[in-house]
């Protein structure tokens, strides 16, 4: 059931309609029969693992609060007379203890992830490197949603024996949690005690008119984004990305560049479209982008983009290597030696070392996702902080102050160019592609004639509509980074249309339906792109 | 100990980590007031803080403290 069909909108509102119908004690099993139904259209047999998987932490939960809840008695009765050793050895069993029931969440999610996800690149790379006939798991189909809906069900057991949520009472609800169907996709990354208090919660819900405005106003704009913006100027960067050899110097920056704007228009209109049917449903989604190509370094580029997925690493991986016996030695021996700066920096950057090539493997197997959204990450913010003072300098010799527009434009400039490159080996099949195609980008002379070349093509993924509407998205992709610019000054564009006359409104929904229903990608014969964060 | 002992204490040490002697942190200082106080430094500074009461912040302490206010509050509960 893919998100720019028209079932999914029949789903959606069928599904919206019973929510409202329903009492409000009963609404969260509409939402997990909805949940149910939605993964099925997509592959039965995943139900049954997740279903597995949800069902395992759901029953590791509760022992872990169980052994929690002992500690917490027993330090109740005794707090007055135990020693504080005394205190610290009881704390430090309930928790050992309470691990083994994490660990048992971890194996599982992450084993079956590994399973699906990433063993069969390792058995082909052994049978190629070794000539052994290892099982390469072919005909093992990815779960949908398991690189999701895995890290989300070992951050609510962490956080039960964390004492940060309660473990929940119902198995139906840890697999609606797991499942829900807004998330399931491609996140956000919801955390228990946000999001199930919003789906299980009994107090009544009403939806006024405006409220159900501002809500299809955000769909649109996410349809928009997804089949006006990405679905075409997507062709551009498969065409340049598919052809690479064809294409030279600005020919090969038009498609990174295209690309660029693909991957974000994309992602960020796939949020849009199910943070906008959550509010039609009185839920809100966490909020995953915030205009990140307005960041003054990659650092807050990434805490700009994809927040949930920096978060939830930050909280389930970063902090807790940091804070490992391990590492707090480490800092402090480098400390005495190196100084407390170097000695500092140099466990923090071996956390982020892990923490990187993590979020790299975890956007796919191969070592092209590993380098680009990983290393190369890692590299950028190394290097940045490091030669921050020589930056400072420079600044103050060009008069750049701190927070003046022209350094914010450069700054800006700069991010975007830096995650155009290294998007190139996300793109790629491989990594040798990736880099023979920035070998590309650096020949021939600079000519206009490298960017016709692109569109002067006879290639089949550029077809003659698709010309024709060129003038049309590059409007579109104005009003995309107007409206960005608007939001990073604290402009609400919606509520503001909304307070505009009611000319002024119908002029606005009937140049999105206008735009939608004219330059969207959609229909049987056009070659409609999956989300690309759908395979993750 | 007293809230006010142990606010004195924590001011030498977020002194110490953010290398600045002006410091002084209240009730409601959040990492947004004070420079350097970002998701890498926390850490540090929670290592620091655990030396100097000899007490060990769990890991739901560590990510779900929202001011300095809490921070004792947590290091009343340790000691």
């Amino acid at each position: 059931m893919s998100l720019t069909s028209f079932y999914f909108l029949f789903f959606v509102l069928c599904t919206v309609l019973l929510y409202y119908v329903v009492p409000a004690k009963y609404k969260w099993t509409v939402l997990l029969a909805a949940s149910v139904v939605f993964y099925i259209s997509y592959s039965v047999a995943g139900i049954f693992i997740l279903t597995a998987t949800a069902l395992i932490t759901y029953f590791s939960a509760l022992r872990i609060e169980k052994i929690g809840d002992g500690y917490q008695s027993w330090l109740a009765e005794n707090k007055q007379d135990a020693s504080k050793e005394e205190r610290k050895a009881r704390k430090k069993a309930s928790q050992s203890h309470q691990r083994r029931y994490v660990a048992l969440v971890v194996t599982v999610s992450i084993g079956l992830l590994f399973l699906f996800k990433y063993y069969g690149y390792f058995a082909s790379g052994i049978n190629r490197a070794f000539s052994t006939h290892l099982w390469t798991a072919e005909n093992l189909l990815l779960p949908l949603g398991i690189s999701f809906y895995s890290l989300q069900l070992i951050g609510y057991v962490v956080d039960v024996s964390r004492g940060l949520t309660k473990a929940e009472k119902n198995p139906l609800k840890v697999i609606l949690y797991g499942s829900f169907f807004l998330s399931i996709m491609q996140g956000p990354f919801n955390r228990y005690n946000h999001l199930m208090p919003q789906l299980c919660g009994e107090e009544r819900k009403r939806l006024s008119f405006y409220k159900f405005k501002l809500a299809v106003l955000k769909i649109s704009w996410g349809y928009i984004k997804k089949m006006c913006i990405a679905d075409q100027i997507g062709c551009i960067a498969r065409e340049v990305f598919s052809n690479y050899a064809k294409y030279s110097g600005l020919g090969i920056a038009l498609g990174m560049a295209a690309f660029a704007v693909q991957l974000y228009a994309d992602f960020s209109g796939y949020m849009d479209i199910i943070s906008g049917i959550g509010e039609l449903m009185g839920i809100e989604m966490p909020q995953n982008f915030r205009q990140p190509f307005f960041s003054s370094n990659i650092s807050e580029f990434w805490r700009k983009w994809h927040i949930t997925l920096g978060a939830w690493l930050k909280d389930y991986i970063f902090y807790p290597i940091l804070k490992s016996k391990v590492f707090l030695h480490m800092n402090k021996s480098l400390s005495k030696t190196l100084g407390k700066k170097t000695g500092e920096r140099i466990p923090t950057y071996l956390g982020m070392l892990i923490l990187w090539t993590l979020i790299g493997a975890w956007h796919g197997a191969g070592f092209n996702y590993v380098f680009s959204v990983g290393l190369l990450q890692f590299i950028y913010i190394v290097l940045g902080e490091i030669t921050t003072p020589l930056t400072n300098r420079l600044n103050n010799a060009l008069r750049l102050k701190k927070g003046s527009l022209p350094l914010r434009i450069i700054q800006s400039v700069r991010c975007t160019l830096l995650m155009m490159f290294a998007w190139v080996f996300f793109n790629s099949p491989t990594f040798t592609d990736g880099a023979h195609m920035l070998g590309r980008l650096f020949s021939g002379k600079p000519s206009l004639g490298q960017i016709t070349a692109v569109f002067n093509t006879d290639s089949e993924v550029l077809t003659g509509s698709m010309k024709a509407w060129l003038p049309y998205l590059f409007l579109c992709v104005l009003v995309l980074f107007v409206a960005d610019l608007l939001h990073e000054k604290g402009v609400f564009i919606r509520e503001k249309i909304e307070k505009k006359p009611y000319v002024f409104r119908m002029l606005v929904y009937l140049a999105i339906i206008f735009t939608i229903i004219v330059f969207g990608a959609y229909g049987e014969k056009v070659n409609v792109n999956d989300f690309i964060y759908f395979d993750f | 100990m007293e809230r006010a002992e142990i606010f004195e204490k924590l001011n030498e040490v977020f002194r110490d980590v953010f290398d600045d002697e002006s410091i002084t942190v209240g009730e409601d200082t959040t990492a947004k007031d004070v420079e350097g106080w970002d998701s890498l430094r926390h850490i540090t500074l929670l290592a620091a803080i655990e030396d100097e009461f000899d007490i060990e912040f769990s890991m739901g302490q560590t990510v779900s403290m929202k001011n300095v206010g809490e921070m004792v509050d947590f290091i009343q509960e340790e000691l």
